[in-house]
């Protein structure tokens, strides 16, 4: 009698700990899933900002003919890889904007143009925290599925690939504790 | 060196030297009580007595009227130099709505707040309020009741320009305290960085994660640990919705008082070196930065 009420204390334990394991890769990935619709929203925004700045500068720059037309197109539910596609395009834009700007002074004096361009520095700030939000959900995740005894139980679950860092943002932050 | 500062100084050296009779009088009234108590002479405490309550009652007066007098004025020079619309109050506090201590989740009960030198000011274009504050406990074990100091340093509210939906709190964590027990009773998640040295050293706490990493980028994590270092004390911040950053400092630092030992020509140096500690904690922290890219 003691054996299996024993055993049966040691199933339930055992039962409980994979609900809440399981529970846990879940709730990890519907993070991630949520890190990544804010890097989308993030994403827009400066893609909205970016569209409107262009329009600013084609006024001003009339002549300009290289003035960008690589087509940056976003949708819901992008990879990874095209989101990241998408960064690099959008970077390359705003390098653009801003080289032709440095040509034309009254472009820079603009009003709008200069409200719009502390719209894209705070869209990117955004930017950079839905990037380190969704990494930061990622790592958690990616180290909890490999974790033993955990690991068990993740047989369908596989790691995240992670959102990479724009070299210029790669610098060391210099921590002394 | 003006009349108008020479009458101060000889003023302050006056006050610092009858300060100096009080407070020996208040020493010499405690060891001839103490004696008196010891020796069972009940006429020496009758005398003592008196003459500690007086001294003391001269003492607390002379100190009043030093800060108000002159204090006061040499205080509002210091801040002048460095602050633009300085409002100054030697004898008042933070007050209770700009504090909103009930928001800052302090890790202990606050059952009184008393506190002095009152700034209001604007510092490169940032808007800042700040005084010295003690909070104080009043713990009891059921036979006697007394009233602990659990906090006391600079309060300081400034501007800051980034706008979040949702509080952000950050406290150095307590070298003892067990994590899982950390993370109850805040209102909001325990926020783990990228950065594993700033999780161990702070502990953050925000409803909105993207909140929290918007405003804790890699940079800021690393100005607010070095306003840690330069604090020279336990940290308490916490970013609000309205725009604020509240930076509260348990240093037991006492800021724009006037002692009876310094030389009154050295005050001000001293008064500018304590603004230089308020400046320092907004610059290590890039405030005026922020205001400028905002």
């Amino acid at each position: 009698m003691e054996i299996a009420i024993i055993a049966i204390v040691i199933v339930a334990v055992i039962a409980i700990w994979a609900i809440a394991t399981t529970n846990g890769f879940k709730v990890a990935k519907v993070k991630i899933d949520e890190a990544r619709s804010g890097i989308e929203v993030a994403l827009t925004k400066r893609y909205d900002l970016l569209t409107k700045l262009l329009d600013v500068a084609k006024g001003y720059a009339k002549h300009e003919k290289e003035m960008f037309a690589e087509v940056i197109k976003l949708r819901k539910g992008m990879s990874v890889g095209e989101m990241n596609e998408a960064v690099r395009k959008m970077d390359e834009m705003a390098k653009q904007i801003n080289f032709t700007a440095e040509a034309y002074p009254e472009l820079r004096s603009s009003e709008v143009f200069a409200q719009l361009q502390k719209g894209i520095f705070d869209a990117e700030e955004h930017l950079q925290a839905a990037r380190r939000v969704y990494n930061s959900n990622v790592s958690h995740y990616n180290a909890s599925i490999v974790k033993f005894p955990a690991s068990l139980l993740a047989g369908g679950y596989t790691p995240e690939m992670f959102f990479e860092a724009e070299p210029s943002k790669r610098e060391d932050v210099k921590m002394s504790f | 060196m003006n009349d108008q500062n020479a009458y101060i100084y000889e003023e302050i050296r006056r006050l610092q030297k009858s300060k100096r009779v009080y407070q020996i009088m208040v020493g010499v009234g405690f060891v001839g009580f103490f004696i008196g108590i010891i020796s069972t002479m009940i006429p020496l405490c009758l005398l003592c007595f008196p003459l500690i309550m007086i001294a003391s009652f001269l003492l607390t007066g002379i100190q009043r009227k030093m800060k108000a007098n002159f204090g006061a004025s040499l205080v509002r020079n210091a801040l002048s130099k460095v602050f633009d619309r300085v409002e100054y109050l030697p004898f008042h506090r933070l007050p209770d709505h700009v504090m909103e201590l009930s928001e800052m989740k302090l890790p202990f009960d606050v059952d009184r707040i008393e506190g002095s030198d009152y700034t209001r000011a604007v510092y490169h274009g940032l808007e800042l309020e700040f005084s010295d504050v003690k909070l104080i406990d009043r713990r009891s074990n059921g036979k006697h009741t007394s009233n602990v100091t659990v906090f006391e340093g600079l309060w300081l509210v400034c501007d800051f320009r980034k706008p979040i939906s949702s509080g952000i709190l950050l406290r150095e964590r307590n070298g003892g305290s067990i994590r899982f027990f950390e993370k109850l009773g805040h209102g909001g998640n325990v926020i783990e960085t990228e950065n594993v040295e700033f999780n161990k050293k702070f502990l953050i706490v925000s409803e909105d994660q993207h909140d929290a990493f918007y405003v804790l980028t890699p940079h800021m994590m690393e100005y607010i640990n070095r306003m840690d270092e330069w604090g020279m004390g336990v940290s308490y911040m916490r970013f609000t919705r309205s725009g604020k950053v509240h930076i509260a400092i348990h240093s037991g630092l006492d800021f724009f008082e006037l002692d009876s030992k310094t030389d009154p020509a050295m005050l001000t140096e001293k008064f500018l070196d304590e603004v230089g500690y308020i400046t320092g904690l907004i610059d290590t922290l890039h405030l005026s930065d922020l205001q400028n890219n905002s």
